[in-house]
């Protein structure tokens, strides 16, 4: 009894510091309409600066505690506001969700970057470990009174400030109608950072209780997902209801308190031990399944939204020919280390390859890729390991490889059960909870199980170790009397075949039937339902296929590593990949290779440049190494995605514009000067003429500069491709009219079309 | 902007311009709809803005309470400029002065109750206890129906939960735009009898409606729009019979 009274009151104050974070959460999803998916990240910054001021600095407690919450964090979130979420007005959904996701990664990069990772010092509960207060015979410290206490006031004061104050009013009224708020005299700027600002503080708050109730070493990843753990009782509320979000996260509480209670803290059940991390996750789940969502946002076919063309199948194989040619002639040029990272880049361009599918194609959503290609890593590995018995093949099969696809596509139409029925950012949390389940369940598994499977051998039990020693040693193939294992090389251009035969397999798709009913799905459900079209088909078998390649990436990218650990997999690896090629254009193939090889290559080449520089400049190395080259492996990837929201069709398509000119039969000469140009300069390269980065820096100059070069030399190309490229973004005709007012202009050109005689309609258009 | 101070006092309409549209040009983006209109409706009056659907009299009182900014021209409130083209007035800033636009539809918040739509309007000014009694006074099934969500009211009461607004917060300039739409003629004339009760009280009042008969009963100018323009601008009785060519696009 006295330990179900310790464990309850354990998880009610676990439970109300879920309450504060949930909570901030609710209030700036209710006042701006952007769910802040780095909510936890800001709960994490604010914990460690807690840490700084207190135990670095040696500040007094209520001293730390006040520039933190009530100076840093509404500082923050008033310039958060100002400068990244009202932006966001008025975007797609995905640039809403993808751009707090940066800021995530921004905020975790910048807490390695500052600090780095993680720091080693624990953060210690408020007036020491050990002070409690015995009540009976059951304990409670003195951290967990607080917690308790400070979530009550806390409660009482959003309260008031909510729904008896003016600006309370005002701030919920913004989400309803910004224009009406202001004809009644309000001012939504105001309302809206005045949100900001309190949702951040709470989020702070929260980072410093739970971060200091660990009493364990800090990290920064850690701590931002365990604050991830209160989105949970946020969807409780339905993201408006603090009543119900209050309700939610002390269930949430109690649920971790009492499984822990109920297996002696991990004692029992040891395989389940990534349960007990899981069980928000598992309820955020349970909740989006279950609960009905009568007001989803942004699921309103937009405007803005952009538009992808298609590339026919000729242009398409012509790419993917020039891309294995690209890799292949890289190979007498590239050392090893950049051999290394290209591979990895296509690898998890493959991987990406399943987000141009399913998010680009189908308009559905997955945030975690990396967990499908995790999953499929894991199946090759164990299938190499159990068909020898313990003894790993030495290198992979045919078999494993199609094993690790199949396996992949059903937890993918798995997952796509509860995807059914949402859209946009519920699906993007669906995906992001599965991604840390099995993080937490499988990939951090470490224990060997025991199954008694009746068919199974001589009566001995099936083991089975899904992640031995932390490490999963994936053989590269040896296929087509080709030995991948040794040449690093070999392996390189296989990873561009298979690259460029996918990419080739999804423009095939897009262009089949099945492409057109994706794309359908994915401009108006509704509209596909009501022509007969089953989705449920529809998505299950995107969801699959799409899982599916990010199998066969993952199972690739695991042999190119050789071994590789659960930390290849998990979410915050995910996140970059899925930001960067919603960057670079999840619409394309392009977009695809693009984004993985700024995610494998780009940031950490960039990082290398200014390591070399500060071998090169050593009094300055202080700054290139620990500054610079920390900043562009931190927190570049996040940059670069903040940048979303001025190109929504990703930057690659604007670059590409201004080359396709020269594909024009008028543009050919100048083209094939280019290409005869780069061939000699290759041939000059390889017979050592020049080194690889004088090769590298001209070669990628040139290329770079071509439609300068270009609309220099004949600038009669370029005066076309604007009327073109106006043309394509005229309205189409049958929208003249309902999208814009009909012009003098527009019944000139009908009468034209229709050959009527001049001067049978007036220039007002009336006849 | 002082001028423009809520009155309460009768007053008869007086030879002073309350509101004036002096060639006044607005665009959606790149389409222009309002092709230099000029209007001038004196204090005190009740001035209604006619025309068929898209001749961009809902835009002019966009322009008006600074929801739109305008490409040309200039719009006075009470002598004083207001929107130039290089200078909007923001539309809360002219709400806490006295400038009422109950837009077309619902000006209510769906997701607020009654009582909290109510407190929205103590923004410009009044306490919650002075805007209850008017609204609860004036429409005593607003009084009923206090803590229920404004979406869930009738559209005849949400329309009266709008219409308090400009009874409650003694507006010095008060825009309507399309009372009617989608309403019962019963309830129209309740919300008409409204209006003529601020016209009594001197309130100046530009009224955009489509319901042209109901409208001209309570006004004492009016104009007609057509496409981006004004194009007569007359008594209510005279311009009576140039609707139905207005209406139906017929020349003028």
């Amino acid at each position: 009894m006295a330990d179900f009274l310790s464990f309850t009151v354990i998880g009610v104050a676990v439970g109300a510091i879920y309450a504060i974070a949930a909570s901030g959460l609710v209030v700036t999803y209710a006042t701006s309409g952007i769910f802040n998916f780095a909510h936890g990240a800001v709960g994490m910054f604010a914990a460690f600066l807690y840490w700084q001021f207190r135990w670095d600095w040696n500040f007094p407690a209520p001293l730390a505690i006040f520039l933190v919450i009530f100076v840093f964090c509404p500082i923050f979130g008033a310039l958060l506001e100002r400068f990244v979420m009202r932006g966001l007005q008025n975007t797609m959904e995905i640039t809403k969700l993808v751009v707090p996701i940066a800021l995530l990664l921004l905020l975790t990069g910048s807490a390695s970057w500052i600090w780095g990772d993680p720091i080693p010092e624990t953060l210690r509960r408020f007036f020491g470990p050990d002070k409690k207060i015995t009540i009976g015979d059951t304990f409670i410290s003195w951290h967990h009174i607080i917690v308790l206490i400070v979530a009550v006031l806390m409660a009482a004061g959003l309260y008031v400030v909510l729904y008896k104050m003016r600006i309370g009013v005002n701030m919920r009224a913004v989400v309803d109608n910004p224009e009406l708020t202001q004809l009644n005299g309000g001012r939504p700027v105001l309302a809206a950072s005045f949100s900001w600002m309190i949702g951040t503080a709470l989020a702070g708050l929260a980072g410093v209780l739970i971060g200091s109730l660990q009493n364990a070493a800090i990290n920064n990843l850690a701590l931002t997902l365990l604050i991830v753990d209160a989105y949970a009782a946020a969807i409780f509320g339905k993201l408006r209801s603090l009543t119900l979000t209050f309700v939610g996260a002390i269930v949430v509480g109690l649920s971790i308190s009492y499984w822990n209670w109920l297996s002696d803290t991990g004692q029992k059940w040891t395989w389940l031990s990534g349960f007990r991390i899981s069980i928000p996750v598992v309820l955020l789940v349970i909740v989006l399944i279950l609960l009905p969502h009568e007001r989803l946002r942004g699921a309103v076919v937009s405007r803005f939204k952009e538009r992808f063309s298609v590339p026919t199948i000729p242009k398409a194989a012509l790419w993917a020919g020039v891309l294995v040619l690209f890799f292949a002639a890289a190979v007498p040029i590239a050392q090893r280390k950049p051999e290394a990272l290209l591979s990895t880049g296509l690898a998890f361009g493959i991987i990406a390859l399943s987000l141009v599918l399913l998010t680009g194609y189908g308009g559905e959503l997955n945030l975690a890729p990396l967990t499908f290609a995790g999953i499929g890593a894991v199946v090759a590995y164990q299938f190499e390991v159990n068909i020898t018995k313990g003894h790993i093949n030495e290198s992979l099969s045919i078999w494993g490889l199609l094993l690790a696809a199949a396996v992949c596509a059903l937890v993918g139409a798995i997952i796509a059960l509860p995807a059914l029925r949402l859209r946009g950012l519920y699906q993007g949390l669906v995906t992001f909870g599965f991604a840390i389940f099995v993080t937490n369940m499988v990939f951090k598994q470490r224990r060997t199980l025991h199954f008694n499977l009746p068919w199974y051998g001589d009566g001995e039990d099936f083991e089975i170790n899904i992640f031995t020693g932390g490490g999963l040693f994936v053989p590269r193939p040896n296929w087509f009397g080709i030995d991948f294992r040794i040449s690093n090389s070999n392996y390189m251009v296989f990873l561009a075949v298979v690259f460029a035969l996918i990419g080739l397999g999804l423009v095939a798709l897009r262009r089949s039937t099945y492409g057109r009913r994706l794309a359908a799905m994915k401009d108006s459900p509704a509209a596909s339902a009501t022509l007969g079209m089953s989705l449920v088909k529809m998505k299950l078998s995107v969801f699959a296929l799409s899982s599916a390649i990010a199998g066969v990436g993952g199972v690739l990218y695991a042999a190119q590593q050789g071994a590789s650990d659960e930390n290849s997999w998990v979410i915050t690896a995910s996140l970059p990949l899925v930001l960067l090629t919603v960057v670079a254009g999840v619409g394309y193939v392009s977009g695809a290779f693009a984004g993985g090889i700024l995610t494998g290559v780009f940031f950490v080449m960039l990082g290398d440049v200014f390591l070399k520089l500060s071998v090169d400049y050593s009094a300055f190395e202080w700054l290139f190494t620990d500054v610079v080259k920390d900043f562009f492996i931190f927190v570049g990837p996040a940059f670069a995605a903040i940048s979303l929201a001025t190109s929504p069709a990703g930057f690659l398509n604007d670059m590409f514009d201004n080359y396709r000119p020269l594909t024009s039969r008028r543009g050919l000469p100048l083209l094939s000067a280019w290409v005869v140009f780069q061939g000699l300069f290759y041939l000059w390269r390889i017979t050592d003429g020049i080194g690889t980065w004088t090769f590298m820096l001209v070669s990628l100059g040139v290329a770079l500069l071509l439609p300068a070069i270009a609309q220099v030399i004949r600038p009669d190309l370029y005066i076309d491709a604007k009327t073109l490229k106006q043309r394509r973004e005229e309205l189409p005709l049958e929208l003249v009219g309902v999208d814009r007012p009909i012009t003098a202009q527009d019944v000139k050109q009908a009468d034209a079309a229709l050959q009527l005689p001049v001067g049978v309609s007036d220039n007002d258009g009336r006849s | 902007m002082t001028a423009v101070n809520a009155t309460t006092q009768p007053q008869a309409p007086s030879a002073q311009p309350m509101l004036e549209f002096d060639n006044v040009r607005a665009a959606y983006g790149s389409i222009e709809v309002i092709h230099g209109a000029s209007l001038t409706i004196q204090e005190g009056s009740v001035f209604a803005l006619l025309g068929p659907n898209g001749a961009g009299k809902s835009t002019m009182l966009k322009v008006c309470a600074g929801l739109l900014p305008l490409t040309g021209g200039e719009v006075r409130i009470a002598g004083v400029p207001v929107h130039r083209p290089s200078q909007v007035a923001v539309a809360d800033d002219l709400a806490r002065r006295g400038v009422c636009l109950i837009p077309e539809g619902k000006g209510i918040f769906p997701n607020l109750s009654v009582k909290d739509n109510l407190k929205m309007m103590t923004n410009a000014g009044k306490t919650v206890s002075q805007i209850e009694d008017v609204a609860y006074s004036q429409f005593p099934r607003l009084g009923e129906r206090r803590r229920q969500m404004a979406g869930t009211l009738s559209g005849g009461e949400q329309q009266m939960l709008a219409m308090s607004r400009a009874l409650a917060t003694d507006p010095a300039l008060l825009l309507l735009d399309e009372l009617s739409m989608g309403l019962a003629p019963i309830i129209v004339q309740d919300l008409y009898q409204a209006v003529g009760q601020l016209a009594k009280l001197g309130v100046t009042i530009l009224v955009v409606e489509q319901f042209a008969r109901t409208v001209l009963g309570v006004a004492n100018r009016a104009a007609i729009m057509v496409s981006g323009q004004v194009s007569k601008v007359g008594d209510p009785a005279e311009l009576e019979h140039e609707l139905e060519a207005a209406y139906l696009g017929g020349e003028l």
